[in-house]
């Protein structure tokens, strides 16, 4: 497996344990996926803001920026 | 030590909303411990079934997201053609249907992205963009040139004599400091269109450098003409 396909099954696999730590419909797994894809991980969570997406999934996903945000620092990638 | 204490808020209000953990005892647990012990041995907070797996969920979840910034930082997203940028701008602005929102992605000299921002968002007919505010951005983070994009929520991809008034004005500010408006992309639903690859992009300054606002309208000529725009507001 190449560097690009390793990549692309870690997008998947990132996506499928975000859907079930916060409980995504199919629609917003495909459309996060999208996101995620198009921009990268980490502006992902720095656009949250930005996204079509429902008040509830914005939510959550603060919190689990929130939860990144301080794994970063403590690994002094901030 | 302030923001040491924001983030270690956060951090209790995420996990305790993501995986069911009562915040009493995390919040317990945290005045003398390192917030990451609960990820690493979970069984401290004694959390029931459901509550564990939400750990290990997030656990792996981080690990994942730890891999893909590791991938991620090999590869700079490059802007160097209107069919990326029209791209890029299409999943960051293709799912608003009920608002209009203004971006600028900041680049550097080989147009790496050094930041995307919001500029301005507005209601579902207009936003009004300050080309004041764009300028301070473009300083801080000495770009050296810029591309922007808004979208149509009516889904026209035409340009409307305010986004051309608009670009001509960021021009005109931006030319005298060398940097470069490369494109102004308009996305409307899935599509875009590019003003770079339609020829419509002013490259010269056409008079001094006007800061006010520019209210920008979603509906073109046509619409307006046809009444496509009520419509979408009724």
């Amino acid at each position: 497996m190449n560097y690009q396909e390793l990549k692309e099954k870690e997008y998947e696999k990132c996506v499928g344990l975000l859907a079930d730590l916060i409980d995504l419909d199919a629609d917003t797994r495909q459309k996060i996926h999208k996101y995620i894809h198009g921009m990268g991980i980490n502006n992902f969570f720095l656009q949250i803001e930005s996204m079509d997406l429902s008040q509830e999934t914005s939510e959550k996903l603060k919190s689990i920026k929130a939860i990144i945000e301080l794994s970063d620092i403590k690994r002094g990638r901030a | 030590m302030n923001k040491d204490i924001h983030h270690i808020e956060n951090f209790l209000k995420g996990l305790t909303s993501l995986t069911g953990l009562p915040s009493r005892k995390v919040r317990q647990y945290l005045k003398i411990n390192n917030p990451f012990n609960i990820l690493e041995h979970p069984h401290i907070l004694e959390p029931n079934e459901k509550q564990l797996e939400k750990i290990g969920l997030l656990n792996e979840f981080i690990s994942s997201y730890n891999i893909l910034k590791i991938y991620e930082s090999n590869d700079k997203i490059v802007l160097n053609s209107s069919t990326i940028s029209g791209q890029y701008f299409s999943a960051l602005l293709g799912g608003m249907k009920d608002k209009e929102r203004f971006m600028v992605a900041f680049l550097d000299s080989g147009n790496n992205i050094i930041e995307t921002k919001t500029m301005s968002e507005g209601s579902i007919g207009q936003t009004a963009v300050y080309p004041r505010e764009i300028l301070k951005y473009a300083l801080a983070c000495d770009c050296k040139s810029m591309i922007l994009a808004h979208n149509h929520p009516g889904r026209s991809l035409s340009f409307s004599t305010e986004d051309k008034l608009l670009t001509q004005r960021i021009v005109d500010i931006f030319h005298p400091l060398e940097i470069k408006i490369l494109d102004h992309i308009i996305v409307g639903g899935n599509a875009y269109s590019s003003m770079a690859e339609k020829g419509e992009l002013p490259d010269m300054r056409s008079g001094a450098a006007n800061y006010k606002a520019v209210v920008l309208s979603a509906a073109s000529a046509k619409e307006k003409k046809n009444g496509y725009h009520d419509m979408q507001l009724r």
